[in-house]
C-alpha cells in the first residue's frame, strides 16, 4: 500500500491550502496535489450589483492584491462602458498601481521569502521569520524595510483613499485628482523607494548569491522546470505593469503568441481535475497534457521571472541594468530556475519604484481632469494586470442597465497552479526517501511554492493570523509521523 | 486622566463571519465617543498593521477566530494567548501574525506595546461563504462585543 504524506495549513480560510504527496511502497515519492479550497458563492454574490460597484468589493476579495483587483475591475468596468479614460487618470492609475506592486514585492521578499536565505532553510524554525532576518541584516535594514513598504501603502492610500481597501478608481478614471502637496509627499517617498529597491538587490548579491549553498540551491536542478511563460508588455516589449498585450514565449525563448487581454480566451484554456477546486489554465495551442513541463505541455507560468523572461528588457535605466545582470548571472534566457523568482521580484521592485518617481515628476500627473464620464450603453468587457504574482484577467457581463449578470476571474495563483505542483513534487522527489522527512524538508518543500508567492491565505485575517502547516506520513495505512507548525 | 484607547476591527467585510470585527467597528462608529478613543479598520492589514496601530494605552482588538467553540462565543484573549497558541514563526503564505507585528514594533520603531491589549474575537461559524453579513449567532454576538467595548470607554 502506498504511503501518503499531508502538508496542509488547515485552519486559515480562503486559503486552506494542502499539499498531499504520496509514496510508493518504497517511501519514494509517487505523486503531489496541491489543493485549495474555493470561496463559495462568488458568482451569486456579484450579480445583480451595478458593475460600477465592483472595483470597491473586488479588492475586499483577496487581502493581499487589493491594488490589483481594484485596477482590473476598473479596467474591465471601463470596457464594460467602452470608455477611454483621461491621460491624467491613466498616469494617476499606474502611480498608484506601481506603489501597490512595490508594497507587495518589499513584503514577500522581506517577509516571507527571505527568511528561508536569511537565516537559511536549515535554521531554527523561531529565527526563520522576519525578526530573523533582522538579526542578520541589522536594525536600519528592518527600519528600511518598513518605511519604504510604508510608503508605497501611503501612495496608495494618497490616489485611491485606503492602502488596503482602495476605492478611488471607477468606470472612466478615478473620483479625485492629486494635489501639487500631494504630488511632492509622492515624489520624496518615490525618491526613497528607489534607494531602497537598490539596497534590496545588494541584499540579495550579497547574502544570497555569494553564499555557494544557496547559489547551487538557485542555479540547482531542485526546482528547476522548463515551461512556457505570459506576461503583460508595452508596445516595446517591456515589462508593464497596467496596461499592454500578453506576450507567451515557449521554453526556448520563442514568441507564441502576443494577444490583447480582450482575447484572453482564444488563448487560455481551463482545465479541471477532480481533486481540486482551482482550475489549471493551460495554452490552448499547446493543450492540457497533465501537469508537465517542457514544450510539449501547455503549461505556462505567470509571476516576476515569467514576466522578465517575456519581456525585452525594462523600460527604466536602474531596472534594465537589474534586469541584465539577472539574465547575465544564468547567462541563458529564458531563466527556468524557479528560485530566481525571488530576484526578478526584486528587479520588478526597483523598476516599480522608478516608474513611481518618473509618474510623480510628470507635469500632467496634477491635471483635474481624472474622468470620463461613461455614456455608451453597457454590455461586456475584459480588464487585466499584471498582480504582483502575474497575470490577472477580470471579465464582466452587464445587462443593459449595468447591472452584472456575469463575472469570470482567472487569477495569478490559478495560472501558477500547474507549476507550483510540479515544484512542489520535485522537491519532495528529491528531499524525501524511504519515507524520511524531517522539519527541514517541510520548509524546502515550502519554498518550492513560496517561490510563486502563491494566494493562499489571503482573504480574510482570522486569528490567530497564520497558517499552521502539517505534515502526516502515512505507511499502509497508519500514521506513523507527525510533524506539524503552528497546530495545537 | 483619561486612558487613549484605540480599537482595531480586522477581518474581510465580505467573507460572512470573517467580517465580525469589521462590523463591531461599524457599530462603535455609531457612537460619539470623544477624542481618546480612536477606531482604526484594520481589515486584512498584515504588514500594514505596523504602521496602524498606535501610540496608545490600551489596545482592543477584535476579530473573527475559529477554536471549535459555539459560533457567536467571545473569547476575551491576551497577547499570552498569542505566544501559547502558536509557535513564533512566520509559516502564513502572506503576512505576519499579530504576535510578529507587536515584536517588530517592538524591535524596529523601539514602540511598547500599549499597557493593555485586550483582544475579543468572535466564534465564527461560516468563513468561506461571499457574503456582507454575518451568521444570526454571530451578528448577535457583534452587537454583545460592541455593548462590551462602549462599557469599557
Amino acid at each position: 500500500m502506498s504511503q501518503k504524506i499531508t502538508i496542509s495549513p488547515i485552519t486559515r480560510l480562503e486559503g486552506h491550502g494542502k499539499i498531499d504527496i504520496l509514496l510508493d511502497d518504497d517511501g519514494n515519492v509517487k505523486d503531489c496535489y496541491f489543493q485549495v479550497v474555493e470561496l463559495r458563492g462568488f458568482e451569486r454574490f456579484c450579480q445583480g450589483r451595478p458593475v460600477e460597484e465592483l472595483p470597491r468589493i473586488m479588492p475586499k476579495i483577496c487581502g493581499v492584491c487589493p491594488g490589483a483587483h481594484h485596477m482590473a475591475s476598473s479596467k474591465a468596468a471601463d470596457a464594460v462602458y467602452g470608455i477611454i479614460i483621461p491621460p491624467t487618470a491613466k498616469k494617476l492609475r499606474e502611480l498608484f498601481y506601481n506603489a501597490h506592486i512595490s508594497h507587495s514585492h518589499i513584503l514577500h521578499f522581506f517577509a516571507l521569502a527571505a527568511p528561508d536565505f536569511i537565516p537559511g532553510p536549515g535554521a531554527d524554525p523561531a529565527k526563520r521569520n522576519i525578526l530573523g532576518l533582522i538579526d542578520v541584516v541589522g536594525k536600519d535594514i528592518g527600519r528600511a524595510v518598513i518605511r519604504n513598504r510604508g510608503y508605497a501603502q501611503k501612495i496608495q492610500e494618497i490616489i485611491c483613499g485606503h492602502a488596503i481597501h482602495p476605492v478611488g478608481s471607477l468606470p472612466g478614471g478615478l473620483s479625485k485628482p492629486i494635489t501639487e502637496e500631494e504630488r511632492v509627499e509622492i515624489e520624496i517617498m518615490a525618491g526613497s523607494m528607489v534607494d531602497f529597491a537598490q539596497t534590496a538587490l545588494q541584499i540579495f548579491q550579497d547574502l544570497v548569491l555569494a553564499n555557494p549553498q544557496y547559489k547551487e540551491l538557485i542555479t540547482g536542478d531542485t526546482y528547476y522546470h522548463e515551461t512556457y511563460y505570459a506576461g503583460m508588455v508595452d508596445e516595446n516589449n517591456k515589462v508593464n505593469f497596467y496596461d499592454g498585450k500578453i506576450r507567451v514565449k515557449d521554453p526556448d525563448g520563442q514568441e507564441l503568441a502576443k494577444f490583447p487581454v480582450s482575447d484572453y480566451l482564444e488563448h487560455i484554456g481551463e482545465h479541471v481535475e477532480p481533486w481540486t477546486y482551482l482550475k489549471f489554465p493551460f495554452l490552448k495551442a499547446i493543450g492540457w497534457k497533465g501537469m508537465k513541463d517542457g514544450r510539449d505541455s501547455g503549461v505556462y507560468r505567470v509571476n516576476s521571472l515569467a514576466r522578465l523572461n517575456v519581456s525585452d528588457g525594462m523600460s527604466t535605466p536602474l531596472a534594465q541594468k537589474a534586469y541584465d545582470d539577472l539574465f547575465g548571472f544564468f547567462g541563458c534566457k529564458p531563466v527556468h530556475n524557479t528560485l530566481a523568482f525571488h530576484w526578478a521580484r526584486l528587479v520588478e521592485n526597483l523598476f516599480a519604484a522608478e516608474e513611481v518617481l518618473r509618474l510623480a515628476t510628470d507635469p500632467e500627473i496634477t491635471g483635474k481632469d481624472v474622468r470620463t464620464l461613461p455614456t455608451q450603453t453597457p454590455s461586456e468587457g475584459v480588464g487585466a494586470v499584471e498582480a504582483a504574482r502575474g497575470t490577472l484577467y477580470h471579465h464582466y457581463v452587464t445587462d443593459s442597465a449595468g447591472m452584472v449578470t456575469k463575472v469570470n476571474l482567472i487569477v495569478a495563483t490559478a495560472q501558477n497552479n500547474a507549476g507550483m505542483g510540479m515544484s512542489v513534487k520535485k522537491a519532495a522527489e528529491k528531499l524525501i526517501k524511504n519515507g524520511a522527512a524531517d522539519d527541514k524538508l517541510l520548509n524546502m518543500v515550502e519554498m518550492g511554492f513560496r517561490a510563486y508567492d502563491p494566494c493562499l491565505a489571503c482573504a480574510t485575517h482570522c486569528l490567530p493570523g497564520q497558517s499552521p502547516l502539517e505534515v502526516r506520513i502515512f505507511k499502509q495505512g497508519q500514521l506513523v509521523r507527525h510533524l506539524s507548525r503552528n497546530l495545537d | 486622566m483619561s486612558i487613549k484607547t484605540q480599537v482595531l476591527g480586522l477581518g474581510n467585510a465580505v467573507l460572512c463571519d470573517d467580517s465580525a470585527g469589521i462590523q463591531v467597528l461599524d457599530r462603535l462608529k455609531q457612537h460619539a465617543l470623544g477624542p481618546e478613543v480612536t477606531l482604526t479598520m484594520g481589515g486584512t492589514g498584515g504588514l500594514a498593521l505596523v504602521d496602524m496601530i498606535l501610540d496608545c494605552d490600551r489596545l482592543v482588538i477584535v476579530d473573527a477566530i475559529m477554536t471549535g467553540a459555539e459560533p457567536g462565543a467571545v473569547h476575551k484573549l491576551g497577547v499570552k494567548d498569542l505566544e501559547s497558541a502558536m509557535p513564533f514563526h512566520m509559516v502564513s503564505s502572506h503576512g505576519p501574525g499579530l504576535l510578529e507585528i507587536f515584536r517588530l514594533r517592538e524591535a524596529l520603531l523601539d514602540l511598547p506595546l500599549p499597557r493593555e491589549i485586550i483582544i475579543l474575537a468572535i466564534e465564527a461559524a461560516d468563513t468561506a461563504t461571499l457574503s456582507e453579513t454575518c451568521t444570526p449567532e454571530v451578528e448577535k454576538a457583534v452587537a454583545r462585543v460592541a455593548d462590551q467595548i462602549l462599557n469599557m470607554l
